[in-house]
């Protein structure tokens, strides 16, 4: 198997959450700019560009253009709903490892906020569908129209399966605040209870409003080149040790495991494969965590636990601050901003460098990433470590 | 609970046809007789063709989630395939995992009759 041979040498993140004014490409080019100069690069240094839009779209191949690259070696918009930044660490791996690019720079960035509206309606703006006929208006007409009902659904079969409650997706809740509260770049940091979790409003029973992630506007990008290059760089670089997917293609009948097992489970394991450990041996964890209940249902598909036991190690306090297993450092998706695989990959370089201030986990150096895209449909897992695996 | 209209198109006529008849059609292999949900069009197994066939109607509950609006979830039905169904007449805090259910039919106003599932005994109690 290629052996991994590609580090992030640049991280670049904007202002995130309510910041106005601004559109989807601007975050973008700023977010680069930002990464190329911690980096301590200059854009001609950069042969390679990887872009990835969300709702308000405007990030697009013209970015290049806009940061006045020429010359690409390696320029493609990325597609994998939640998964992709975890797909575009893998190519741009690759393309690395086969010497076609050497500094390859994958952005992110979203603008789905406006002054006068909520998150929610933010969202619901961009995705609502026009009438529909057939089979789509059926769809429409008997609720499956939004995530939070496709993930509430998939949340209730495993609450009835395994026994997971409501109070058990509020200790995620609950653990990922405590974190945000030393972030500074979060959206949330007020403390919450439990009990705050169960007033919250109910959005698509079982999930509350507290289950739910942010909707932010923002852009971040990673700069990613050859391990070689990356060990004398301006900022400690963060080896990328493995990576991996998983689509599951579940089926709709009778025996789905829609609910219950996702793609985690074959995108860890050739994550974990790759880089040469097993969960005993990952210090940290930055789950994609679209709702509480994602969070659960990858911990254990990952192997931090037995299946159906996702509830009770997050009611144990575990996965907070001081706990055992210390997951979604910087307050994730939930409590500090959607920037979709984003979020976790720049807390998992932060923690790496150990940038963390007062969040800072002491044993920094076997970090797990995920991506999900979809409704569970598409799964990524980097491994990473400020160590060199050489 | 208001249920926005439903309109056919040619791909759905059949079904809809059905369905103002009290029948809810699925589809089925025409070569290796595996059941489909009704917008398949070829067999997930063998890739044949998938022919329209009418469902018994009985269904077992899978999952569930209520919003301000409306209880709705997959069944799955006696032949296999889950449908992704609204659920009528029925005290959510009853609901679990397994629960019988068949088939009914809405009639909205301006719509196309639209399959919803019940309790098959109406005060079903929880079986631990």
């Amino acid at each position: 198997m290629l052996q991994p041979s590609s580090a992030i040498v640049g991280l670049g993140l904007t202002d995130v959450g309510k910041v106005h004014g601004r559109g989807a490409g601007d975050f973008a080019a700023d977010a680069v700019r930002l990464a190329v100069s911690d980096a301590g690069m200059s854009m001609t240094d950069i042969d390679g560009l990887l872009v990835m839009s969300g709702l308000a779209k405007g990030v697009n191949l013209t970015l290049a253009d806009t940061l006045g690259m020429s010359d690409l070696a390696l320029l493609a918009e990325i597609k994998a709903f939640g998964a992709t930044v975890g797909a575009m660490i893998e190519y741009a791996s690759l393309a690395i490892a086969t010497g076609r690019a050497t500094a390859i720079a994958c952005v992110f960035a979203d603008a789905p906020l406006r002054t006068n509206s909520g998150g929610g309606a933010a969202w619901s703006s961009y995705t609502a569908r026009g009438p529909a006929t057939g089979f789509a208006s059926l769809r429409t007409a008997i609720g499956f129209s939004s995530p939070t009902a496709h993930y509430a659904l998939a949340a209730r079969r495993h609450m009835s399966r395994y026994g997971t409650t409501s109070e058990q997706f509020g200790a995620v809740a609950v653990a990922q605040r405590q974190w945000a509260q030393h972030n500074s770049q979060a959206q949330f940091r007020e403390p919450i209870t439990v009990g705050d979790h169960q007033q919250s409003r109910m959005v698509s029973d079982p999930l509350h409003l507290l289950d739910c992630c942010l909707v932010s506007n923002g852009g971040a990008a990673v700069i990613l080149t050859s391990a070689e290059r990356a060990s004398d760089r301006a900022r400690p670089p963060v080896y990328v040790w493995g990576w991996g997917q998983g689509h599951p293609g579940y089926s709709w009948e009778r025996g789905s495991a829609f609910g219950l097992v996702t793609g985690a489970v074959q995108s860890g394991q050739a994550a974990m494969e790759m880089a040469g450990v097993a969960p005993a041996d990952i210090t940290v964890r930055e789950i994609y965590d679209c709702y509480t209940y994602t969070v659960l249902v990858t911990l254990e598909d990952y192997g931090f636990c037995a299946k159906g036991e996702g509830g009770p190690l997050a009611a144990s306090g575990a996965l907070g601050p001081g706990g055992a297993l210390p997951t979604n450092t910087g307050g994730g998706q939930l409590s500090a901003y959607y920037l979709v695989g984003m979020t976790p990959l720049v807390e998992a370089v932060i923690q790496a460098r150990g940038d963390g201030g007062d969040r800072q986990v002491a044993d920094n150096n076997v970090i797990l990433v995920s991506g999900n895209g979809g409704i569970l449909s598409h799964h990524t897992t980097m491994i990473l470590s400020p160590q060199s695996r050489n | 609970m208001s249920v926005p209209q439903v309109q056919r198109d040619g791909f759905s006529a059949a079904f809809f046809d059905a369905a103002g008849q009290s029948v809810l059609l699925i589809k089925r292999c025409t070569k290796c007789g595996t059941y489909g949900p009704p917008r398949q069009t070829t067999c997930r197994r063998c890739g044949a063709e998938a022919e329209w066939t009418a469902a018994s109607g009985d269904a077992t509950l899978v999952t569930w989630t209520t919003t301000s609006s409306m209880t709705f979830g997959y069944v799955e039905l006696a032949e296999g395939p889950w449908l992704e169904t609204i659920l009528v007449n029925v005290d959510p805090s009853l609901l679990y995992e397994g629960a019988p259910v068949r088939v009914t039919f809405l009639r909205p106003p301006d719509s196309e009759a639209i399959p919803a599932f019940s309790f098959i005994q109406t005060g079903a109690t929880r079986h631990e």
